[in-house]
């Protein structure tokens, strides 16, 4: 892909805040477990203060695709998420996972939480991550319908490309994530080491930048923005300035770029 | 990041060094089935007869005071060994026989927790600390905590900093802890029965020693609290109890580290520490819930 200004590859540092929610919160047993809570809450408590000091001195800005009832939950944080010109883009309302909703759920589901958005923070999701991973038929259709600027969902590839719906090239941009850029398989077996964790990480930084591709990072705040294992995040933004040659942006930025670079080229 | 916290002293950060000593019965509490396993229970059993004493020596070589959670089982079957830790450091509980405490009637919480003390008191031992063994935290258990006289818990994994769980007439203190910086969950192993399930392989010792550190360097950055957790059976080994001591030398080498044990830590939070933030996670839960305590 054709990147602006001369850079050779693209970098968004994206985490998916999802606090307390998830499985456990849609089907409800989180409410008879809270330490189990308390450690999913820890990322929106602790972590962000902690990311947003990091990414305030790297002068770095992020996505953190979050759950609306984390956002209801913990205002202050995600409007200090926003404040700090950092993107917030939609990931559920509980985390919950599309693939076991119909098409009307699904849109409820967005439009309660971009009802959410608009209320506390100011501003609706232009961004889209699936929750839990997979979403069904109807999603693409649906995320075009309500003018979503792009989706962050699918694992096929190292830079964005545009969504076809019914056989046509649409206007939905694809910026796809990588397993070897999430924090929850990387490092290792038993509880990840943080040496060999960073050093995955630097390699799949490195070897997108030598394919001109988009690094897309799925990182959970409340697992991987510890006061020890930030300092990954601080090193990896250290290695991403130190090329000169990458730009690092939000997922919106990315894929507004890409839009328009891949209209140029031929439908594949 | 910083911490508003005005540690004692003008430390920078504080440091809490725990030790699980349950002896075979982190085994045989979840799979009586395993009781007759002599070749199994013997890789506890090594904590028992080495461990111990190889922990005790690296403590005091380091000059640090710690803090251990023996089950009331574990210490009538090894008072002695109990009386001599007891000597140097603070020995608190989790319970009874490492059993969960969800799903357990008020009662039978209470007449655990009582056997476990009175078991204590014969030895001349008074526990303030408690550390959950498995399980999650059940409504009315900081009741039946200061019931029994326990005053602190490090049992959430849920902060950097300690905080409060309310009761209906009281708090506990809260030191939490982290999964990463203990050693069990890096290094135990056995065959059959396979532990752990899945056998993953046993973790790099450099690599695990190197994400203690890097906690521990972050920690001291922000002005947190940093906890430590192993077990004799675990890290009292020839080749691990190096890691240990490499610990508490980078420990001693940061300045202003304030090492206290549970009981002092508790004390000092309870008496100098801020109230919960309403935003922190226990506040959160309890307001999105039914509970009106934990």
């Amino acid at each position: 892909m054709r990147w602006p200004d001369g850079y050779r590859a693209a970098a968004v540092l994206a985490f998916d805040l999802d606090g307390p929610t998830g499985t456990a919160m849609v089907n409800g047993t989180i409410w008879n477990s809270p330490k189990r809570f308390a450690e999913g809450s820890y990322g929106a408590f602790r972590s962000i203060p902690r990311l947003l000091s990091l990414l305030a001195q790297t002068e770095t800005k992020a996505t953190f695709f979050t759950p609306a009832w984390v956002v209801e939950k913990w205002p202050e944080t995600c409007v200090a998420i926003v404040e700090a010109g950092h993107e917030i883009a939609h990931h559920g309302y509980l985390h919950e996972r599309f693939a076991d909703l119909s098409a009307e759920a699904q849109y409820d589901v967005i439009s309660r939480s971009q009802e959410s958005f608009s209320r506390i923070l100011g501003c609706e999701a232009t961004g889209y991550r699936a929750p839990t991973g997979d979403w069904s038929p109807e999603t693409t259709t649906l995320l075009s319908e309500l003018g979503f600027n792009y989706s962050s969902s699918m694992r096929d590839g190292h830079e964005p490309y545009l969504h076809a719906l019914n056989g046509v090239r649409s206007e939905l941009v694809e910026i796809p994530a990588r397993v070897d850029l999430d924090d929850y398989p990387s490092g290792g077996d038993r509880i990840a080491s943080y040496r060999v964790a960073q050093d995955n990480f630097i390699r799949e930084i490195d070897g997108h930048r030598a394919v001109g591709g988009c690094v897309i990072t799925t990182f959970h705040p409340q697992l991987t923005a510890t006061p020890g294992r930030a300092r990954i995040i601080a090193a990896m933004i250290e290695h991403l300035q130190s090329t000169g040659d990458t730009w690092i942006t939000t997922a919106d930025a990315v894929a507004t770029h890409a839009r328009e670079a891949l209209k140029l080229e031929p439908v594949p | 990041m910083k911490h508003q916290i005005e540690w004692p002293g003008g430390a920078a950060c504080a440091a809490l060094i725990t030790v699980n000593f349950n002896a075979e019965r982190t085994i045989v509490a979840s799979n009586p089935e395993y009781a007759d396993l002599e070749k199994t229970l013997s890789t506890s059993a090594y904590g028992v007869k080495h461990g111990v004493d190889n922990l005790l020596q690296a403590f005091e070589q380091a000059g640090v005071k710690t803090s251990w959670f023996v089950p009331g089982i574990v210490a009538a079957a090894h008072g002695e060994l109990i009386q001599k830790v007891a000597e140097e450091h603070e020995v608190g509980t989790s319970g009874w026989d490492f059993e969960p405490l969800a799903g357990l009637d008020r009662a039978s919480i209470a007449d655990r927790l009582s056997r476990t003390i009175e078991t204590f008191n014969g030895l001349g031992i008074t526990p303030r600390g408690f550390r959950l063994p498995r399980g999650e935290w059940q409504q009315g258990l900081v009741e039946e905590m200061l019931a029994a006289g326990i005053e602190w818990s490090s049992s959430w994994e849920a902060d950097d900093l300690p905080f409060l769980l309310p009761g209906v007439d009281g708090t506990l203190v809260e030191l939490p802890f982290r999964w990463v910086l203990e050693d069990r969950q890096a290094f135990i192993w056995n065959y059959s029965p396979a532990m752990p399930p899945g056998h993953s392989r046993i973790a790099s010792y450099a690599d695990v020693l190197e994400s203690w550190l890097e906690e521990l360097r972050g920690t001291h950055a922000e002005g947190g609290l940093w906890t430590l957790t192993v077990n004799p059976d675990i890290i009292g080994t020839p080749g691990r109890i190096g890691l240990l001591v490499k610990v508490l030398e980078e420990l001693r080498s940061l300045p202003d580290v304030w090492i206290p044990t549970g009981s002092e830590l508790a004390d000092w939070w309870r008496s100098n520490g801020p109230a919960n933030s309403q935003y922190h996670p226990v506040e959160v839960f309890l307001r999105e819930t039914e509970w009106t305590s934990l």
